[in-house]
């Protein structure tokens, strides 16, 4: 029975694919689709235990690595199961059902690519959440935001080319051969194939040309962070601990590689700390907070494969984490303001203490407040800069935490700023409503307490 | 029955079966004897698959003549290959463009057609099985006339002349052949492609000048013989439905033949010694296939129309085939096999699903696709597995075409140019098939139709025959592989 436990995690998202997509009156049945997170979750404590006792799975390949991913993904479609329930109430329900249906679809199939043995069954899981994403983008969004998506959607199956380039370069590497036997040289080009076949798509900030995109927080966090980053991340560190051994790695990165590397991060960080600064509008501002936080875990990512290796989750689980309690507190934010008749920032945290607070601690959270897990990240970080003197790691970090810091005090200065007029009966029982339901209010608090436990999670990993 | 009394019922039977149709009055069932004669060419060719696993040539030579016709054949795993691709390829093609050419014929003309037909497949299986250089150029005439006699039907004026332009470059290669043939014939003495395979010195010890003429006017031959695309670039919209028979027709069993020729002529007639070392013809080679991958794949991205598209990832997929000819390694030669398949499967359902788009809507535009998600789930699903097709999704045949391409130019020196083109190539496939995605999620504003499927019954026959084909190569891969090991190592044995 314990053999099948892999398998069935990848079908438990997929059953919960197949009862979104039922019109559901039926109250167990809506009930059971709720649980359906649960018993993953469940499920994985169970599998623990056995990847404990006995290591990897046979047929699978569930370790502890991709035990941790798995919790995460786990976690993260736990927290958004519980969220979603708010965002159904508020939307049309063909909406909420093929949203409910996407994120099954990418969970099963992330869970196929955690649990993939061979690197070739990665790559066709691949293929399917981008082909996935891209039908997702086509049905779900406005037309006016197809534009960038359809540039986005074309990008992610051109890196997955590149992708492709690195499975064929991989196999042909090694022949008759195993990775520690192969030259810093092959090694390097492989890496680079992996990284381009993962990365391609965000290694330039083009998204600067789409001035228009309105993309709703949700739909930010479901479309790039869970089906794109989160996915790609997972490979890119799964393939540097399982393929290339993290002291293979290390050796690989180490010297000009790492440098050609920090100067392209250095690039990207620096434009996207900008237009995250001096962006306005709220969706737009966090639209490209997300992409400077990308750049910024992947650099952390390769950052401590090179020079720490066991480390190398810490960028993210506290990347995964701040996200989701960003993206669920702007999405509630934008929902008020979409309800009532005010449509400003301004005096905000007096309608919405709980959600404006969480927002403004999850912000410095990822700037490096301490005791989050954000802080444990960024010290690891400065300790190794020290030490090593990197100077371009010195700026990006300096880059990245000014930016969170400027943008987090021009939000706390917004929220905490008095309107004018008073706030009519309306708006706030509107507000009430949103800043104290219980789904949301527990689903962000739970996040939050994870965040702050960052040294009990460090210590785990 | 053995294989040599299999060998030659394939070879007689579309000829008897042309006599039959002309002489026996079969009313309305002349389309079914010659679509039950091919399916049994067909199913005689699977039967040969394992004597030639085993055996790698079926041959009779009894070295008769100058012309033997089909009394001598030879059968190795490259003309099996092709056999089997190509008699596929035209029972698709019979059956999707049944209704099409019915629609000219009256009883009398339907007899004349279908023998015509079984005449034109005669001369193909012979092509593929003939060893000797005149018994050759005999059967690619009567390809050549018999292609002609099918184009008359059109009953159209500017499709008669191209069809007459054709039939007259085809005349002008037809002549640059024979003239070939004859020098090798009057210097060497040889007209067996076994006797000139075994001398691998004959070109490379004789005058240069002859040797390169002989090439040239092959070269030339072959170009305007099976390659003629510009000829039905400019009628490629054009409404009259034989049309799309006969650029089906010629563009991918003509070019089908085309290709066999020049594996034949490359590793059989001038030896790859000959052309690639003495006379380093694999930079050019590569070097046109990448200037013709980078030029089609420009021509994908800025088409609309679907056939157009069909017709430049043709261009695409011959591209790649001469690269790997030029890169004549086991991977490439094994690239050349799934690049065949991708080339008569895929290629082939994008430009029968064109042809569909076509009759239903009067254009096969990129834009017309969003109103067909309105049909029935069985004309639908055609058309969203060519989503995974056009992206050469893994697992596809143009994946594991590109698998192997990619392997055989990962290698320091002039072959790794060719990884440009394979990028160049697979932007376009990613274009295409976010283009398809757009198109077929569009929201479109027409009221929905309902579609009687008995009045397509023809196309979802051939596509459904095409997704099993392609189905069997995705599922029984390693079948595929063996396959293509075998190929690719008979080839490099010569």
């Amino acid at each position: 029975m314990m053999k099948f436990l892999p398998l069935i995690l990848v079908a438990i998202p997929l059953l919960g694919c197949v009862l979104s997509s039922l019109k559901r009156q039926n109250f167990f049945l809506r009930l059971f689709d709720s649980f359906l997170p649960i018993i993953f979750f469940a499920i994985l404590v169970g599998v623990y235990r056995q990847v404990e006792n006995h290591g990897a799975f046979v047929g699978f390949h569930l370790d502890k690595t991709t035990l941790i991913f798995l919790f995460l993904l786990g976690f993260l479609w736990l927290v958004f199961a519980f969220y979603s329930q708010r965002f159904c109430q508020l939307n049309s329900e063909k909406r909420s059902q093929e949203l409910k249906i996407f994120v099954g679809f990418v969970v099963a199939i992330l869970t196929a690519i955690l649990l993939g043995k061979n690197l070739l069954l990665i790559f066709f899981f691949y293929s399917c959440l981008i082909l996935g994403t891209q039908l997702f983008a086509v049905r779900f969004l406005r037309h006016t935001e197809v534009g960038f998506l359809r540039l986005f959607t074309f990008l992610l199956y051109f890196e997955s080319f590149f992708f492709f380039l690195a499975l064929v370069a991989t196999s042909k590497f090694m022949e008759g051969s195993t990775i520690e036997n192969l030259t810093r040289e092959k090694g390097m080009i492989l890496l680079f194939l992996y990284f381009f076949g993962l990365f391609f798509s965000v290694l330039v900030p083009y998204f600067i040309f789409f001035r228009k995109p309105n993309i709703e927080p949700i739909i930010t966090y479901v479309f790039f962070f869970l089906a794109y980053s989160f996915g790609s991340i997972c490979i890119f560190v799964k393939l540097l601990i399982l393929v290339f051994g993290l002291d293979f790695s290390a050796k690989i990165l180490a010297g000009n590689g790492f440098t050609l590397l920090e100067i392209i991060f250095f690039f990207n960080i620096l434009v996207a700390s900008i237009f995250t600064v001096f962006s306005r509008g709220i969706k737009l501002s966090f639209f490209y907070l997300f992409f400077q936080q990308l750049f910024f875990v992947i650099f952390s990512i390769i950052f401590f494969a090179t020079f720490k290796a066991r480390m190398v989750y810490l960028g993210l689980i506290s990347f995964s984490l701040s996200l989701t309690l960003i993206f669920f507190c702007v999405s509630n934010i934008t929902l008020y303001l979409s309800k009532s008749s005010t449509k400003s920032l301004i005096g905000l945290f007096y309608q919405l203490p709980i959600n404006t607070t969480l927002l403004i601690f999850s912000i410095a959270s990822i700037a490096g407040l301490i005791p989050t897990i954000g802080a444990i990240e960024k010290f690891q970080l400065i300790k190794i800069i020290w030490q090593k003197h990197l100077w371009i790691s010195a700026s990006i970090i300096a880059i990245n935490s000014a930016a969170l810091m400027i943008f987090a005090g021009k939000m706390f200065y917004h929220f905490t700023s008095r309107l004018d007029q008073d706030v009519s009966e309306e708006n706030l029982i509107c507000a009430r409503n949103i800043d104290f339901d219980s789904s949301l209010l527990l689903t962000s608090l739970l996040t939050a307490i994870i965040i702050l436990s960052g040294l009990f999670i460090t210590k785990i990993i | 029955m053995t294989a040599l009394s299999s060998v030659y019922i394939l070879i007689f039977l579309p000829l008897i079966a042309a006599i039959f149709c002309q002489t026996v009055p079969l009313k309305k069932n002349y389309f079914w004897f010659t679509f039950a004669c091919c399916i049994a060419a067909f199913l005689l060719v699977v039967s040969l698959y394992p004597q030639i696993l085993t055996q790698k040539k079926i041959s009779n030579d009894f070295h008769l003549s100058l012309l033997s016709l089909g009394l001598e054949f030879s059968l190795d795993v490259l003309g099996y290959f092709f056999l089997l691709l190509l008699i596929f390829a035209k029972i698709v093609v019979l059956f999707f463009y049944r209704f099409d050419v019915e629609k000219f014929l009256t009883e009398k003309n339907a007899k004349i057609f279908y023998s015509v037909f079984l005449l034109n497949l005669f001369a193909l299986i012979n092509i593929l099985l003939t060893n000797n250089l005149f018994n050759l150029f005999v059967f690619l005439e009567i390809y050549a006339f018999t292609f002609f006699a099918i184009s008359t039907l059109s009953r159209d004026g500017e499709l008669l002349k191209i069809s007459f332009r054709d039939f007259c470059l085809n005349s002008t290669a037809s002549l640059l052949l024979l003239f070939c043939f004859l020098m090798v014939h009057l210097l060497f003495k040889k007209i067996n492609f076994d006797q000139i395979s075994a001398d691998i010195n004959m070109f490379a010890s004789c005058d240069s000048v002859i040797s390169l003429t002989i090439l040239l006017f092959l070269a030339t031959a072959f170009l305007i013989k099976f390659f003629p695309f510009w000829l039905f670039f400019a009628k490629i919209k054009n409404n009259n439905l034989v049309t799309n028979f006969l650029i089906a027709e010629s563009m991918f069993i003509k070019s089908s033949v085309g290709i066999f020729l020049t594996l034949k002529f490359v590793y059989f007639f001038f030896g790859k010694t000959f052309l690639f070392t003495t006379l380093g013809l694999d930079y050019p080679l590569v070097i046109f296939a990448i200037l013709l991958i980078i030029f089609s794949a420009i021509g994908v991205y800025q088409q609309k129309h679907l056939q157009s598209i069909c017709i430049h990832l043709c261009l695409i997929n011959l591209g790649f085939i001469f690269a790997a000819i030029g890169l004549h390694s086991l991977d490439a030669l094994k690239a050349v096999f799934f690049y065949m398949l991708n080339f008569n499967l895929v290629n082939l359902f994008f430009f029968v699903f064109a042809t569909f788009l076509k009759r239903r809507f009067g254009s096969a535009s990129l834009i017309k696709i969003s109103l067909i998600k309105q049909d029935h789930l069985l004309l639908v699903l055609p058309l969203k597995l060519l989503i995974f097709l056009a992206a050469a999704f893994p697992l596809t045949p143009l994946f594991f075409a590109n698998w192997n391409m990619a392997y055989a130019t990962l290698n320091p020196g002039f072959e790794s140019s060719l990884l440009i083109a394979l990028i160049v190539a697979n932007f376009a496939y990613a274009d295409l098939a976010t283009r398809f995605i757009d198109a077929i999620f569009a929201k479109g504003t027409a009221a929905p139709t309902t579609v009687k499927l008995e009045t397509y019954q023809s196309y979802l026959i051939s596509l459904w025959l095409l997704i099993l084909a392609i189905c069997f190569v995705v599922f029984f891969v390693a079948f595929a592989e063996r396959l293509s090991t075998n190929f690719a190592h008979y080839l490099l044995s010569i």
